[in-house]
């Protein structure tokens, strides 16, 4: 391996390492737009919800961490419905948000 | 008619009314002369050196727009559009309402393409327009500068490693007062890799306004979206994007679409699309 390529593999391991140390608090802070979303129907946590779960979703399979973007990519899925309006009140699609982030502490 | 030369002008030279300039517009005081109060007043909206000339020939000899031109551009009212930064009232604009949407006709004429750019992104991860940036682009610098527009911390920075390991000079942006500030930078970047969905703004919207501005628009854009659906890349082709690139994305790939946007002679893809 090159000077440069054991640089960048560097580069990722050490970046993978932090991504997944930041993981636990991020999940938090996405819980409670959730939360605060279904509690108000506050489109900015359903916005800031999307955003983070999106942001995670392009990242994770980058750092080998497929199961986490797959899971985090179901989650965009479904707020992104509920933002729609295509599912605005539907009990299932609220819990399988919930789900989908459990799912991801998991992980 | 007298040579323009000792403001070294050249005909296709574009030239834009500079925030300083544009208060200048609007002061009932003005300290211009009245030669040069009329020559802003033509640039006013943009215009090259060609369409000045022939504007001002009523009112101005060759020797008197040079000199016009000389007052504006050493008062800093005018600018060459290439070296203009954000200014402050355009900031502001920047992140206001919605950007213009692609004209119909823009749509109509992306459509063929962006049904290619689906299947590109699909099949290798990445879609780049075959269109080559302009000539000065292919001078080899010795570092491109590439402005990385990404949300996400963990990914903007291994972004940046990544590209300065690669030989590219890297900055990031995660919030529209990051961005602004980058390009408020002058010279802007070679190159803007932009995601499409970031807390407080939206990439399809930077796109449309970086088109619209006189310093950004000749400046290449490749999105990093996760969907790789016809509707987000006709959006992005309409309104002048020069590539995607799939999220998650290959290292190489990324690396193949920078180099092919900024017209890298040494980039296989671009000695393909230049050979006879």
């Amino acid at each position: 391996m090159s000077n440069g390529e054991n640089a960048k593999e560097q580069l990722l391991q050490e970046v993978s390492r932090e991504f997944r140390a930041a993981m636990p608090a991020r999940l938090d802070e996405l819980a409670e737009f959730l939360v605060q979303w279904m509690r108000d129907g506050d489109g900015a946590s359903g916005e800031a919800l999307l955003c983070g779960l999106h942001s995670i979703h392009g990242a994770a399979a980058l750092f080998g961490l497929d199961a986490l973007g797959d899971a985090a990519g179901r989650g965009e899925r479904l707020a992104r419905r509920i933002l729609d309006g295509k599912m605005p009140s539907n009990v299932p699609e609220w819990s399988a948000l919930h789900d989908a982030i459990n799912c991801m502490r998991r992980l | 008619m007298p040579d323009p030369s000792p403001v070294s002008i050249l005909d296709s030279d574009l030239f834009a009314v500079t925030f300083h300039g544009n208060r200048e517009l609007q002061r009932a005081d003005t300290r211009l002369s009245l030669l040069a109060l009329k020559l802003l007043v033509l640039i006013d909206g943009k215009a090259d050196f060609a369409t000045i000339r022939e504007r001002s020939s009523r009112f101005a000899s060759g020797e008197e727009l040079a000199d016009g031109m000389r007052e504006l551009l050493k008062g800093g009212y005018a600018d060459y559009s290439s070296r203009l930064v954000m200014e402050p009232d355009n900031l502001i604009d920047f992140f206001s309402g919605d950007a213009n949407e692609p004209p119909a006709q823009a749509l109509k004429d992306a459509h063929e393409e962006a049904i290619t750019g689906v299947t590109t992104l699909q099949q290798d991860g990445y879609y780049v327009r075959i269109a080559m940036p302009p000539a000065e682009r292919l001078r080899q610098h010795s570092r491109d500068r590439v402005l990385i527009i990404e949300d996400e911390p963990s990914l903007a920075k291994f972004l940046r490693q990544f590209l300065e390991i690669e030989g590219f000079t890297a900055a990031t942006a995660s919030n529209r007062e990051e961005i602004v500030a980058q390009l408020r930078r002058v010279p802007p970047p070679d190159l803007v890799l932009l995601d499409v969905m970031l807390p407080d703004a939206d990439g399809f919207n930077i796109l449309f306004k970086m088109r619209e501005h006189p310093a950004l628009r000749d400046v290449p854009v490749l999105m990093l979206t996760a969907k790789a659906t016809r509707e987000s890349v006709l959006k992005g082709l309409a309104g002048g994007a020069n590539g995607y690139i799939t999220k998650p994305f290959q290292t190489d790939n990324l690396i193949a679409a920078i180099r092919t946007v900024l017209g890298r002679r040494d980039d296989p893809f671009v000695q393909r699309a230049l050979a006879p």
